[in-house]
C-alpha cells in the first residue's frame, strides 16, 4: 500500500466487496441448510438424542424378544435356565405390545376382551349397571403398574379371597367386578354375566395374553394399588373436600358426577351417586381408593398428592350416597347387620353424613332428593361462611 | 484508506447479517421466542376458572361484540382479521370456532392478567370488559366452521394417533382423548377441542408449556404432559390432530353447566391450598 494508487485500491476494494458478497451468499445458503435440515446438533457434536419414548419402546421390545429366546433355549435344553419375566424400563413386568396380538381366533378373543375392558357399557351392556368401564380403575387397559394391572392378576387365580371366604377362579373375580364395581344389579339383565358366559372368556383371553411370561402365584411388583401407610391425622372427608375441589373437580365435576363429551360418552367417570360403583366395591374402602388415587390421580400426575391428601380425598369421595351393597339387599338384612358382616374395614358404611345414612342405595328418587337438599345447603361445606 | 476500511466492514457486516438471516428466516421454523419466559410453571391456577367463565358466557349477549369481531374498535384490530371470518384461524393463529366458551373467556382474562403471554393478544384484550370477554367466548363457541387445518410439520401420524388415542404410559402421558373427548372435540368448559386445530399452533403451545412460557392450564395438567413429550412427539401429535374433522359448534357454550350459586365462590377455591402443584 506504500505505492499508493487510487485506481488499484479502488479495484481491489471492489473485488474484495464482490468476494464478500459471494461469501455472504454461500453462508446464507449454508445457514439455511443447517437450519432446515437440523444439522446444528451434528456440527456441534451433540446429535439429537433418542427420545425417552423410543428408548422405552426399545427396552420393552428387547425384553419381549429375550423372553422368546429363553423359551426356545429351554425347549431345546431342559437343563437351560427357565425364562425369566420380561421387565420394562422401570423394572415392572412388560406385557406384550398391541401389535403382538396373534392374527387368529385367539387374537380375535383377545381383541373382544380388550374392547369390553375399554368400553364396558357398550360391549358388555347387558351386565353394566353404571357408567364406568374396567379401564377407569385399571389404567392403560390393565397394563399400568400400581393400577391393578391384569398381568399381575391373571396368574394369581384361582386364589382364596377373604371377601367371600372361598377359592375364587378368575371368572369368579370378574363376576365380583361386575357385581360391585359395575353395579350389575342395575344392568339391563339385572346381574353379572352368568357362569361360563362369553364375556368372561373374552376378558380372560385378554388378561391371559397380557400376562404372557408373568410368573405363577407371585406377588409381582406393581400388583394392585400401593398400600398406604396410615398417617397421624387419620383420614377426614371434610379435609378431603378442599383437596377434591382443587385437584379433582375440574375433571369429575364439583358434584362428582363426571363429564361427558358431546358424543354423549363419559370421559370422566362419576365417582359417587347412582351411576358409580356400589357399596360392595373395593373402591369404597378408603384405603383402597387412597392407594389408587396416590399412584394414579390426577391423571398424568402420579404420586403428586401427599399421602394425607390422598387419604382425605378418598374419604371425601366415599362419603356420598351410592348404590346399595347387593349382598345387603339380596339377603334382606339391615345396614347394621351388613356392616357387621361385610364392612369391617375403613369407610363410612352405615354412617350418617350429608344428612343421609350411607349404605342405603342411591336409587334415582333418593338421589334426586339428596341432590336437592345438598344444593340447598350450598353443596359444599366450603360454601358456608 | 479510511473509506476502504468502512467498505470492508460493511461487507463483513452484510455477510454476517445475511448468514444470520439464513438461520432465522428459514421456512418451517415456528419456534415461539423464549424471551419473556416466566418461571411460574408452578404458579397456582384457579382450577375451576373455566367453569365459572362458562357460566358467565352462557348469559352473555353476543350481539354486543359483533362490531369487535368484524371491525375492531378504535386502534384495536378486528378478531376476524387474524382468526378469520369463520373463526377458522391459520398457521400459528388458533382456530376458535367450537372451542368451549369458558375456555375462550378464561384465555382472554389470562392475557389481560398476563397469565398467558402474547403481545398481540395482550394489546387487543386491554380495553375489553368482563362482559365482552364472556360474549366473545360464547360467540366463538357457538360458531361452526369446517376445519381448514392440514398436517404440515412432517410429523409421524401413527405416533400422533397413538398419543391421541392411547397416550404413552411409559412417559406417564395419558391419551389426549382421555381428557379432550373421544373425538378430540373437547369436554366441558376446561378442556378445549384439539381436532382440526392448526398444527403450528398446537405445536407451539406444547413447546410453550414445556418451556414454562405458558403455564395456565388447570392444575398444571398440560405442563406435565408437555414436559414428557419429545420434539418429534409434539410435531406428530399436532399433525395428527390437524388431520381430524373439527368439533361442531354451538354445543359447548356453557349452557349445560350448573347455574351459578351451585359452586363455591371462586376466590375461596383459589386461595385454598393447592396440593398437586406443591408436590410435583
Amino acid at each position: 500500500m506504500n505505492d499508493h494508487n487510487p485506481s488499484r485500491a479502488n479495484r481491489s476494494a471492489r473485488r474484495r466487496f464482490a468476494y464478500a458478497g459471494v461469501g455472504a451468499v454461500v453462508l446464507f445458503v449454508a445457514g439455511t441448510l443447517v437450519a432446515n435440515y437440523k444439522l446444528l446438533p451434528y456440527l456441534t457434536g451433540s446429535p439429537a438424542e433418542t427420545s425417552q419414548a423410543e428408548k422405552n419402546k426399545q427396552i420393552a421390545q428387547q425384553a419381549r424378544q429375550k423372553l422368546g429366546e429363553e423359551r426356545q433355549a429351554w425347549q431345546n435344553d431342559p437343563k437351560a435356565d427357565p425364562p425369566r419375566p420380561p421387565t420394562g424400563p422401570e423394572g415392572y413386568f412388560q406385557p406384550p405390545q398391541e401389535h403382538e396380538i396373534p392374527d387368529d381366533e385367539f387374537g380375535q378373543a383377545i381383541r373382544r376382551g380388550r374392547e369390553i375392558f375399554f368400553n364396558t357399557g357398550t360391549n358388555a351392556r347387558e351386565f353394566a349397571g353404571n357408567e364406568l368401564a374396567c379401564a377407569n380403575c385399571h389404567l392403560d387397559g390393565g397394563r399400568k403398574e400400581n393400577s391393578a394391572p391384569m398381568w399381575a392378576a391373571i396368574n394369581n387365580y384361582p386364589a382364596y379371597r377373604g371377601k367371600n371366604k372361598m377359592i375364587n377362579t378368575m371368572e369368579d373375580r370378574i363376576n365380583g367386578c361386575f357385581t360391585y364395581s359395575m353395579n350389575a344389579q342395575s344392568s339391563p339383565s339385572g346381574g353379572p354375566p352368568p357362569p361360563g358366559h362369553q364375556v368372561y372368556k373374552d376378558l380372560q383371553s385378554y388378561f391371559y395374553w397380557l400376562g404372557d411370561g408373568a410368573p405363577l402365584n407371585e406377588d409381582m411388583p406393581g400388583r394392585g394399588y400401593p398400600t398406604m401407610q396410615k398417617t397421624d391425622q387419620g383420614y377426614d372427608w371434610q379435609r378431603g373436600e378442599e383437596v377434591f375441589v382443587n385437584n379433582c373437580a375440574v375433571c369429575h365435576g364439583l358434584d362428582g358426577q363426571g363429564q361427558k363429551d358431546i358424543n354423549g360418552r363419559y370421559i370422566f367417570p362419576p365417582l359417587w351417586g347412582p351411576h358409580s360403583y356400589n357399596w360392595g366395591a373395593g373402591m369404597h374402602r378408603v384405603n383402597t381408593a387412597a392407594g389408587f388415587i396416590k399412584a394414579n390421580m390426577p391423571l398424568g400426575k402420579p404420586f403428586s398428592l401427599s399421602d394425607q391428601q390422598a387419604w382425605d380425598v378418598a374419604a371425601y369421595i366415599n362419603s356420598f350416597p351410592r348404590p346399595a351393597d347387593p349382598r345387603q339387599t339380596d339377603e334382606g338384612i339391615s345396614l347394621e347387620e351388613s356392616r357387621e358382616k361385610y364392612h369391617q374395614h375403613m369407610g363410612y358404611y352405615n354412617h350418617s353424613l350429608h344428612g343421609v345414612t350411607l349404605g342405603e342405595g342411591a336409587t334415582p328418587e333418593r338421589w334426586e332428593r339428596f341432590v336437592e337438599s345438598w344444593r340447598a345447603a350450598g353443596m359444599s361445606a366450603m360454601n358456608q361462611p | 484508506m479510511r473509506s476502504f476500511m468502512t467498505r470492508g466492514r460493511f461487507a463483513l457486516l452484510t455477510t454476517v447479517i445475511m448468514a444470520g438471516a439464513g438461520l432465522v428466516l428459514s421456512p418451517g421454523q415456528a419456534q415461539e421466542k423464549a424471551s419473556g419466559a416466566r418461571s411460574d410453571a408452578k404458579s397456582l391456577e384457579k382450577p375451576l376458572a373455566a367453569v365459572y367463565y362458562g357460566q358467565a358466557a352462557a348469559q352473555a349477549d353476543t350481539q354486543s361484540v359483533e362490531g369487535l369481531i368484524g371491525q375492531g374498535s378504535g386502534d384495536t384490530w378486528a378478531c376476524a382479521s387474524c382468526h378469520g371470518d369463520r373463526g377458522q384461524g391459520a398457521e400459528n393463529v388458533p382456530r376458535l370456532a367450537g372451542l368451549p366458551a369458558g375456555y375462550i373467556t378464561k384465555q382472554l382474562h389470562d392475557y389481560a392478567n398476563r397469565r398467558r403471554l402474547n403481545d398481540n393478544m395482550q394489546y387487543v384484550v386491554e380495553g375489553l370488559t368482563d362482559d365482552q370477554m364472556a360474549a366473545l367466548g360464547r360467540y366463538y363457541a357457538e360458531m361452526e366452521s369446517p376445519s381448514s387445518a392440514r398436517p404440515g410439520l412432517s410429523g409421524d401420524l401413527d405416533r400422533g394417533r397413538e398419543l391421541a388415542l392411547q397416550g404413552d404410559w411409559s412417559l406417564d402421558v395419558p391419551a389426549c382423548y382421555s381428557c379432550h373427548g373421544s373425538s378430540g372435540w373437547g369436554v366441558g368448559q376446561a378442556f378445549p377441542a384439539l381436532a382440526g386445530q392448526h398444527p403450528s399452533y398446537t405445536y407451539n403451545q406444547l413447546a410453550s408449556w414445556k418451556s414454562g412460557r405458558r403455564a395456565n392450564s388447570p392444575i398444571n395438567l398440560m405442563h406435565n404432559v408437555a414436559m414428557a413429550l419429545s420434539e418429534h412427539d409434539m410435531r406428530s401429535v399436532a399433525d395428527y390432530l390437524a388431520s381430524l374433522p373439527a368439533a361442531p359448534g354451538g354445543r359447548q357454550a356453557g349452557l349445560d353447566t350448573p347455574a351459578p350459586g351451585q359452586l363455591p365462590p371462586v376466590e375461596r377455591a383459589a386461595s385454598s391450598q393447592q396440593g398437586s402443584a406443591d408436590h410435583e
